[in-house]
């Protein structure tokens, strides 16, 4: 069930919230996680057995990392840190990348001659529980940030399994760290305010993933399947062009949703975007694009790696392999690999020309700047594979006659509505406050418009073929 | 710790507390709006209640959900809005200049990657269950089942509309040939394959006479003069025999259609096109013993089941489709298999079921189908419900022969039955699915199997019929008629996952659930 669907909107979380509101407060967390279940066994029922192995076991480990002791203790409290940390990455390891693993291994082995190294028959069975990038990152956090002193422990499994499994962020994020939601685990306000918030928070990513990313998804669909012989210079530029108005307002506009659905529910979780395409560099950009993730990231891998206190080159290494990690954790595919690699070598030598050269570019020029290499990397991100990723590129930069394949594509991209939704994405882009800032305070006419925006959307939405979340996949 | 700086918003809200109220009550109003909605006017309960695996049957509850009437009802007006203000169809309709209209799948089949472009395999990208069979080698695999048995393949791609007719599409009125067109006709006749090549034979044509502007089918005219090259091809292909010697009369006559790509727009207010239909008088189509079989889909049925739009629904037959014209321009009857919406993998299934001796009898085989189903890659042919499958063969000694049994009565449990999609979302408007029945205790009649392969309406005229509710694991008490005596079933796409050519189908009249 995604949030952008009937069911979702007219089913459950109605039921949810009066679920919710009629539980004494004592019970709420309870609740909570039991219609989180719900919701995450609506995929598929298999999936939910994983993500409570997942949660017992971190809190398992919590339990021993929060009992203080002596050095005994320690070693007991670092090998439940780590069985916490083993047992995450390898169902994350082999749900996600064991299939990844197997077929790169056959390929080299191919390439250099150590004959047929068939990946077992079983990997290409296994589908990808839906957002357990996500929860096991959480789950993890709750281990380190103890073991770190971040935080407290979850006074029960209940809490504990609240954290993991609630249902406005389990599947896309935002990536909330055990620190950051634990006091409101334990007690938290539940106003008319909050709600109200809340609610019209949830109304304009709404209205953002509806009438802004689906109308650009339809135009990237469009020119991302098309042949070789159809994609022009001008098509390639503007299909990627939508995919990037795509991904931002359907993530941004989920996250939107997630913030808004917990503040409905008494919680506030942590901001995901900031305007991330009016960055003058990749470096803001990584500021500005899924925070919770780059934020999770600098913490738990690139400062215990020694961030930028180890010298330049080690710093520029860092950066290097936490954007190919990073890239990783997107997706079990090279096109990802590649995506990261871009980015980490693009942060290194914008550190490089900063910090050692003082050079930056002109305000005028670093925005369109900046936005273009991301066009480039938004390629990889979307291509359904290497050889895809790179047709595609040589599309952006050709120059070739226009066959009549391609004038049908044209006359099927370049069309009014689509010029439309590409212009007012442009202007909601560059023009208009982000939503947490215009929303920062709650008028009547915002919040009224938050409404007539959820109902112009939900109309769309009939009209609309089935649009799941992009990030769902990672 | 906290993620980030942001992370603790400052935010409040101007408004005071009976307007907080307001907007709250409005939000958990339009929540329920639907429900309240359904409970006074309800809809028609649309849907595939209570099938299947637990999983299918929380879609089906979803389905439920978009379909509420509140939805339903107000569809057609925000459709209507958004043709008028910004020109733009839906998911499966394309409206072009001078309204003319595209199918979707039939532009992507143009530009798109083509057949010879592999998915790449990946967890993170669209999972499906069945792995994909290449179009190309599922009709080499046929064409070398059907040399087995001495028969030969004449396949005939119909090019889709947006090759034929481009000034719709703001492109006047040249010829599209995509290059995965001309490589797929190129590797088809690579692998042996007879293939007739319909695109400078229609192009001829002018462009308004080529497909019909809210339709997706060709114009009587351009029907016809397919037919006919066609029939030459055949005629060389039997070694220059002669033609039949039927005598045929042909009598004009004029008929009007709303068009099927107006009907996934909701727009019946669209001017009816009218056409000229030429109806040979004296062509035979369904003569089971004639040595030329014709396979194909709707572009076989138009013109020639009423159901597709040019005729009443009390007319049995109007008789101008290609069918007609095939067998008239040869002067002799043909043996027709026909299914909408499947020409890709239905119709060979079908007639892979006939009995090996009826089929060693065939001489050629023309294998009419949109080119659509040809020339889409993976993920777009997957969401058109395209499906490329390999057949097998009735087996020489296997042969049931339910001809000669009238009627069967039995009880028996829904063991596998096929999935079909909701009747909204076809470009077809009936169709039967397919059933598996085990346990089987007959009643009535004569059956030596343990099981039954059987299909039951699962909709019709898009509304969905009591048999579409049948479930699995359940038992039930059937009468049963054999497929081929089932006639109101025979245009009928078929929806068939289960794909048992060692059983006779067998078409299930008539159910009562047991206790």
């Amino acid at each position: 069930m995604v949030f952008s669907s009937h069911i979702f909107l007219f089913g459950f979380l109605a039921l949810a919230l009066a679920l919710y509101y009629a539980t004494p407060v004592r019970w709420k967390s309870l609740t909570l996680t039991l219609v989180s279940y719900v919701f995450y066994g609506w995929w598929n029922p298999w999936f939910l057995p994983l993500m409570l192995v997942s949660t017992v076991i971190d809190y398992a480990c919590g339990e021993v990392i929060s009992k203080p002791g002596q050095s005994k203790r320690k070693r007991k409290r670092k090998l439940a840190l780590w069985t916490s940390i083993v047992s995450n990455l390898s169902i994350l390891g082999f749900f996600k990348y064991a299939i990844f693993f197997a077929e790169t291994t056959s390929w080299f082995a191919a390439q250099w001659g150590w004959g047929a190294v068939e990946a077992p028959e079983f990997l290409s069975k296994i589908i990808l529980p839906v957002g357990i990038s996500f929860y096991t990152f959480q789950s993890m956090s709750y281990s380190i940030d103890l073991y770190r002193g971040d935080a407290r422990p979850a006074r029960n499994f209940v809490d504990f399994a609240c954290y993991v499994s609630m249902f406005p962020q389990l599947v896309a994020g935002p990536i909330v760290r055990y620190g950051s939601v634990a006091d409101q685990l334990r007690e938290r306000t539940h106003s008319l305010d909050g709600f109200v918030i809340g609610m019209t928070r949830f109304n304009y990513g709404f209205a953002k993933k509806i009438l802004l990313a689906n109308p650009a998804g339809a135009i990237a669909d469009l020119c991302f399947e098309a042949g070789d012989a159809s994609l022009t210079g001008g098509i390639a530029w503007f299909g990627v062009a939508a995919y990037a108005f795509q991904i931002y307002f359907d993530f941004s506009g989920y996250s939107d949703m997630a913030i808004g659905l917990g503040r409905m529910l008494g919680f506030k979780f942590p901001e995901n975007f900031n305007s991330p395409y009016r960055s003058k560099s990749l470096t803001e950009f990584w500021r500005r694009w899924h925070i919770s993730l780059s934020s999770f990231l600098r913490d738990y891998l690139y400062i215990p790696l020694g961030g930028n206190q180890k010298g330049a080159g080690r710093t520029y290494l860092n950066l290097m392999l936490v954007m190919l990690i990073g890239g990783l954790w997107h997706g079990a595919q090279w096109t990802f690999v590649i995506w990261g690699a871009i980015h980490g070598v693009a942060l290194a030598v914008e550190r490089f020309l900063r910090v050692r050269r003082g050079f930056t570019f002109p305000q005028w020029f670093a925005l369109p700047l900046t936005f273009t290499v991301l066009l480039i990397t938004w390629v990889f991100f979307r291509a359904a594979d290497l050889d895809s990723a790179l047709t595609y590129l040589s599309a952006m930069f050709s120059f070739q006659d226009s066959s009549d394949s391609a004038a049908t594509l044209a006359a099927v991209v370049f069309r009014p509505y689509h010029l439309f939704a590409m212009l007012i994405g442009a202007v909601v882009i560059w023009a208009v406050p982000a939503t947490q800032v215009w929303l920062r305070q709650v008028t009547g006419f915002k919040a009224v418009l938050g409404l007539i925006l959820l109902v112009v959307s939900v109309r769309m939405m009939s009209l609309q073929g089935f649009n799941p979340f992009l990030y769902f996949q990672f | 710790m906290s993620n980030s700086p942001q992370s603790k918003g400052s935010d409040s809200v101007s408004v005071g507390r009976a307007g907080q109220w307001g907007l709250v009550a409005i939000f958990l109003l339009f929540l329920v709006w639907p429900w309240i909605v359904e409970s006074v006017a309800p809809g028609e309960g649309n849907s595939q209640g209570g099938r299947g695996s637990m999983q299918s049957r929380l879609k089906q509850l979803e389905d439920r959900v978009k379909r509420l009437s509140f939805f339903e009802n107000e569809r057609p007006a925000d459709q209507s809005f958004m043709e008028e203000v910004f020109r733009e169809g839906n998911a499966k309709a394309y409206i072009g200049q001078d309204d003319w209209l595209y199918y979707r799948p039939e532009l992507e089949a143009v530009f798109g990657k083509g057949p010879f472009y592999e998915e790449p395999s990946s967890v993170a990208r669209e999972k499906v269950a069945e792995t994909w069979e290449a179009p190309l080698d599922v009709i080499e695999g046929f064409a070398k089942q059907l040399d087995e048995r001495g028969l030969e393949l004449v396949i005939v791609p119909v090019p889709t509309k947006p090759m034929l007719a481009r000034s719709g599409l703001g492109l006047g009125e040249s010829v599209d040939t995509p290059t995965h067109y001309r490589e797929a006709l190129a590797e088809l006749s690579r692998r042996e394959i007879q293939v007739v090549d319909l695109l400078p034979v229609l192009g001829t044509l002018p462009e308004s006479s080529r497909f019909l502007k809210h339709d997706t089918h060709w114009t009587p005219v351009a029907m016809a003069m397919a037919a006919k090259h066609v029939a030459e091809t055949v005629i060389d292909k039997m070694g220059g025999a002669k033609r039949g010697d039927r005598k045929i009369q042909w009598h004009a006559e004029k008929r009007t259609h709303s068009g099927d790509l107006a009907g996934m727009l909701d727009r019946r207010d669209m001017v009816k096109e009218e056409v000229e239909l030429s109806v040979p008088q004296g062509a035979v189509t369904d003569d089971s013993g004639s040595p030329i079989v014709l396979l194909g889909d709707s572009f076989v049925n138009i013109y020639d089941e009423p159901g597709l739009g040019f005729g009443d629904e009390e007319d049995e037959k109007i008789g101008a489709g290609f069918a007609a014209h095939l067998s008239a321009n040869l002067a002799q009857p043909l043996h027709t298999i026909a299914i909408n919406g499947d020409g890709a993998t239905a119709v060979r299934r079908e007639f892979a079921s006939l009995p090996d001796k009826v089929l060693r009898s065939k001489e050629v085989v023309v294998w009419v189908l949109s080119a659509r189903d040809l020339l889409l890659a993976e993920l777009p042919a997957r969401r058109a419900g395209i499906r490329w499958v390999p057949v097998e063969f009735r087996k020489a000694e296997v042969e049931v022969g339910t001809a000669e049994i009238a009627q069967l009565s039995v009880t028996a449990t829904v063991r596998e039955l096929s999935q079909f999609a909701d009747p909204r979302e076809t470009a077809y408007k009936d169709a039967v699915y397919s059933l598996l029945l085990s346990d089987l205790t007959v009643e009535n009649g004569d059956h030596g199997k343990e099981e039954i392969y059987a299909f039951a309406w699962a909709f019709r005229d898009r509304v969905l019929q009591e048999s579409s509710h049948l479930e699995g694991g359940k038992r039930y008490k059937f009468t049963l008629v054999p497929m081929k005596k089932a006639g109101e079933v025979s245009n009928a796409t078929q929806v068939d996952d289960l794909f048992r050519t060692d059983l006779d189908p067998w078409f299930i009249k008539d159910f009562e659930p047991l206790p």
